[in-house]
């Protein structure tokens, strides 16, 4: 369909974007590099000049830990984000047409609210004397309350809550693509439920899977918002880090060093993930 | 040996399917011909089981199978729409249900060369599904069906996706196969040429019901309702009675004007009301009046339709009616019959023609 348009064509249309990826990606991390090269200014900012110090410091075993840390938080994430979207997305995807439009309705609702207000919310509900815990000790099940919240238990329920739509929609348009004669024709091929769903749906839905993964991955490993809110003191993630230079710490450059490699770290991994996992391996069914 | 009874399907309030009963035999080609939303594909998918039954039974031989799951059936889907598994290669696709059977490796590989060559795809194993033509897909469909050798073999208009000249090609293809592999095939359709020109048998549907089940012959010739005659090829239609019977031949009333005879008895008595059915080949065109052998009734010439092989030739009855006469254009040529606009003609046919259906 595309070698219908004239190349300049083509060119005039991916400008829009191209100019927006240039004026608010590529020149803000032109920037990020360029801070993480200079030395401190303990006021905030950078003083002129020319270092690789901050680049040697990620090298400490307690940013190596934590980056480790954060890519660990952020797998389990998307790993439980993953296993709860799935079961969602398929039974909205092959339920009646009025019923679809209800659930995706409902998936969508939260982002008519603030995201920290919804994270704030959680303190209402796992907080000690939470929702959970005040109904728990009414009913005499518990008698002292749970610790729910400040604790990474909270984080992952806070990310899994937040990055849940993100990872429910690419699966539900994939799948909701899926033509019903495909599972008939597969059952009629002696195929049973299982077989079928391993051999027929899920490769059928494995893009939307793909797309999924990096919506949640990506963001989670960068969020600061929920550990700071819903975890303790310790649980600290790369993104913590980074906020805390900029803020607390008045560390320009070495924030931005970590901002670096985080970014730099992301692509490398992305590409990684496609080249070697090659979830759009279904390249055909993408331009379907 | 596959048999319904009594078999009914409804959804809420519409009765897709209605205690429709028949028995195809082994090896059969058998045709389900109807209109659209007749319920032909409603009752492949009842056979196939994706729909379950209302009511009735679907017994393969012998044997109640309407409670199996679809992958527990001996019978085969050709869809309507090939569902394809786009996923993967036309190889990969053939030998589905010889891997979820577990079957060896290296029959896999004999099995899917033979179901290859016998639809002619061999060669095209690394395609996928989306870099097939139509006609190709169709018989991918068609390898991907018949290499698990089903008892039956179903199939949902699997040509009304092909255009024309393919379609007919691929029918005529379709009939040799269907002789060489002696699989029962179910085969629904709507194009009423491609029933006679391929099936055993044909069941005409008609509101979830079955018109009518015979030979393409018996159906053509001999069509038992009003439906059927009407759907299969060109008719012409004329309200009658009967006049008088006797244990050869009949005399109706047509229109409460003209007495006709009919070289064979009907089971009627006297007096009841019958439709009177005329193919426009069984008729000509004559300024003589009939013989003795024939019937014939005056109609004024109104148009005519130029069809390359025939011409139609559209009269008008004196009471308003019209009635369709075909005649071959290349036999008019050799007896110089020419007939002119706005000319009275008796229109003419055999004793022996024409069906007579109670009402
Ligand atoms: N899932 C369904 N829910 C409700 N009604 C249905 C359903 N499937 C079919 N019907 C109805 O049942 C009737 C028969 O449908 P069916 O698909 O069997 O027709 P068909 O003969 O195959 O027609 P076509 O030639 O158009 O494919 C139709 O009136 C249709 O509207
Ligand atoms: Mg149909």
């Amino acid at each position: 369909m595309c070698s219908r348009w004239p190349a300049s064509e083509k060119q005039l249309l991916l400008l829009p974007p191209g100019l927006w990826l240039f004026f608010f990606f590529v020149l803000p991390l032109a920037i990020v590099i360029f801070f993480s090269l200079c030395p401190q200014d303990i006021h905030g900012g950078v003083l002129p000049g020319f270092t690789l110090e901050h680049y040697r410091r990620i090298a400490d075993p307690l940013y190596v830990g934590i980056f480790v840390q954060s890519l660990k938080v952020a797998a389990i994430t998307t790993m439980f984000t993953l296993l709860l979207a799935y079961p969602t997305a398929y039974c909205m995807a092959f339920s009646p047409k009025r019923t679809k439009m209800l659930l995706m309705f409902l998936v969508i609702l939260p982002f008519g609210t603030n995201f920290l207000v919804r994270m704030y919310s959680f303190v209402n509900i796992l907080g000690a004397d939470g929702v959970i815990n005040t109904v728990l000790l009414r009913l005499g099940i518990i008698h002292e309350p749970l610790d729910l919240i400040y604790n990474m238990l909270a984080v992952y329920i806070g990310f899994v809550y937040g990055n849940l739509p993100y990872m429910i929609l690419p699966i539900f348009a994939a799948l909701d693509r899926m033509d019903v004669s495909l599972l008939e024709a597969s059952m009629d091929l002696g195929a049973g439920p299982v077989r079928t769903f391993c051999r027929i749906t899920l490769p059928y839905s494995m893009p939307g899977v793909a797309a999924g993964i990096v919506f949640v991955f990506i963001p989670t490993l960068g969020n600061f918002v929920v550990p700071e809110i819903l975890g303790g003191a310790d649980d600290i993630l790369i993104g913590n880090v980074i906020s805390r230079q900029f803020l607390s710490s008045r560390n320009w450059p070495f924030g931005s060093a970590l901002s670096a490699t985080l970014v730099f770290g992301l692509m490398i991994l992305i590409t990684m993930y496609i080249r070697f996992c090659d979830p759009m391996g279904k390249k055909r069914l993408a331009a379907m | 040996m596959l048999e319904l009874v009594n078999l009914t399907k409804r959804y809420g309030d519409v009765v897709a399917v209605d205690r429709v009963s028949l028995k195809v035999e082994q090896g059969e080609f058998f045709c389900l011909l109807g209109s659209s939303g007749c319920g032909k594909t409603t009752v492949l998918r009842l056979i196939a089981g994706f729909e379950k039954r209302t009511d009735g039974r679907i017994l393969l031989d012998g044997r109640d199978l309407a409670d199996d799951p679809p992958h527990r059936r001996d019978v085969n889907t050709v869809f309507q729409s090939y569902a394809l598994f786009p996923h993967l290669t036309v190889y990969e696709n053939i030998a589905y249900g010889l891997r979820v059977r577990k079957t060896a490796r290296n029959e896999i590989e004999g099995r899917v060369g033979d179901a290859l060559a016998l639809v002619g795809m061999t060669g095209l194993e690394r395609r996928f599904p989306d870099q097939l033509s139509g006609g190709q897909q169709q018989r991918v469909a068609l390898a991907r069906a018949l290499v698990n050798r089903p008892r039956i073999l179903l199939l949902d208009e699997p040509l009304s996706a092909l255009d024309m000249k393919i379609a007919e090609q691929t029918r005529l293809e379709l009939a040799a196969l269907q002789r060489q592999v002696g699989i029962t095939f179910i085969y629904v359709t709507h194009n009423q040429t491609e029933a006679l020109a391929l099936a055993d048998r044909i069941a005409v549907m008609h509101n979830g019901v079955i018109e009518q089940c015979g030979t393409p012959g018996e159906i053509y010739d001999h069509p038992k309702t009003r439906f059927v005659a009407d759907f299969i090829g060109s008719m012409n239609f004329f309200d009658g009675c009967v006049a008088s019977v006797s244990d050869r031949d009949c005399q109706l009333r047509l229109w409460d004007r003209w007495d006709v005879v009919v070289d064979k008895p009907v089971a009627l008595a006297a007096g009841n009301p019958v439709l009177f059915c005329l193919r426009p080949e069984q008729l000509k065109l004559s300024l003589l009046p009939p013989r003795d052998f024939e019937n014939g009734i005056p109609g004024t010439l109104r148009r005519t339709v130029y069809q390359g092989d025939a011409t139609l030739y559209l009269l008008e009855l004196r009471n308003g009616r019209i009635v369709t006469v075909s005649q071959n254009n290349y036999l008019a040529r050799l007896s110089r019959d020419f007939f002119d606009l706005g000319d009275e003609y008796q229109i003419i046919w055999s004793r022996s023609s024409g069906e007579t259906i109670r009402v």
